[in-house]
């Protein structure tokens, strides 16, 4: 299956460069992305989250830069970058993200977290593990040369489409 | 040449966009940007988490957590102890006045007070090529042409 890196333009600005994942269908074609697909399961239940999650994520984009301190770090393994957007303390629903700097993210899929472990949840372990797998092979285009940061880190260039994932 | 990114966009982005208040986008922008406020000033002062949450009194570690993630609701008492804490102003009370700036174009017409008598007037026009900068004291009208 094959994917294909884009530049979410509403929410990116000045400050950070938001990205997420179209997917391929069987006509090989490149539609909906994993952003889209978190918000169609999650909007009739937690609307006031996603429009939450909307505001957050504009802020970052042309206000504040993508700080640590917005994410809740180490969801992923070291070193990967993978985290997760924080949403209000009352709130439950989840949003990973991969993190490179406070100049540019890529958001994956997720949805309410009712469990303690993630790995208790197959629908946020899934969505979960797709993005650490994500994040080896962004380094592995990185270093074969195929993908590359713009100068100023705040977008991918090179061949933005990645593939091979197997669940 | 380098490949860059697809801008991307679709119509569920676009009708969530549409449905959230400016008052609801502004009121967590402010809190993002209240939180990056407060862990500027503690970078800047070069303290870390530990140190600001004893110069406010706080015990518990986690809440710095909170404090940062631009998610927090906080109350008056805590902003006003990271404020007098971190020397910065997050609670300004003092009412701020709007300054206005009034253009005036003002046309001066001068006499020397030695040329002031009666028949000023008359030698006026012989006289002033002989004080071409000699201006002592004046006879002013003012005209106010333009507010």
């Amino acid at each position: 299956m094959k994917y294909k890196l884009v530049r979410i333009s509403k929410f990116s600005g000045n400050e950070a460069s938001i990205y997420t994942l179209l997917t391929e269908n069987e006509q090989g074609e490149f539609q909906d992305s994993l952003f889209d697909t978190f918000i169609n399961e999650n909007t009739i239940l937690y609307l006031s989250e996603i429009k939450n999650i909307f505001s957050r994520l504009t802020t970052i984009g042309n206000d504040t830069g993508a700080r640590e301190s917005f994410f809740k770090t180490k969801e992923g393994v070291p070193g990967d970058g993978v985290c997760a957007l924080y949403d209000s303390p009352s709130k439950k629903l989840r949003l990973y993200c991969i993190r490179y700097g406070t100049e540019l993210i890529i958001l994956g899929g997720g949805g309410p977290k009712n469990v303690r472990a993630l790995q208790d949840d197959k629908k946020l372990e899934a969505a979960n593990y797709f993005l650490r797998w994500l994040s080896i092979k962004i380094t592995e285009c990185r270093q074969n040369g195929d993908l590359s940061f713009s100068t100023d880190f705040m977008d991918f260039e090179g061949d933005l489409i990645l593939k091979d994932y197997e669940e | 040449m380098k490949n860059k990114a697809e801008e991307y966009n679709s119509s569920i982005i676009d009708e969530i966009f549409e449905s959230i208040s400016p008052k609801e986008e502004k009121r967590i922008k402010s809190k993002m940007i209240l939180a990056a406020k407060i862990e500027d000033a503690m970078k800047s002062k070069g303290w870390n988490r530990t140190k600001l949450l004893k110069a406010t009194g706080q015990k518990n570690a986690s809440v710095a957590t909170k404090w940062f993630s631009g998610t927090h609701n906080f109350t008056h008492d805590t902003l006003f102890n990271i404020q007098e804490a971190l020397g910065i102003d997050l609670l300004n009370t003092n009412e701020t006045t709007e300054e206005v700036v009034v253009k005036y174009h003002i046309v001066v017409d001068s006499v020397p007070t030695h040329l002031k008598q009666s028949n000023w007037r008359k030698t006026t026009n012989s006289r002033k090529s002989q004080f071409p900068s000699q201006i002592h004291s004046f006879n002013t009208s003012m005209i106010i042409a333009e507010a």
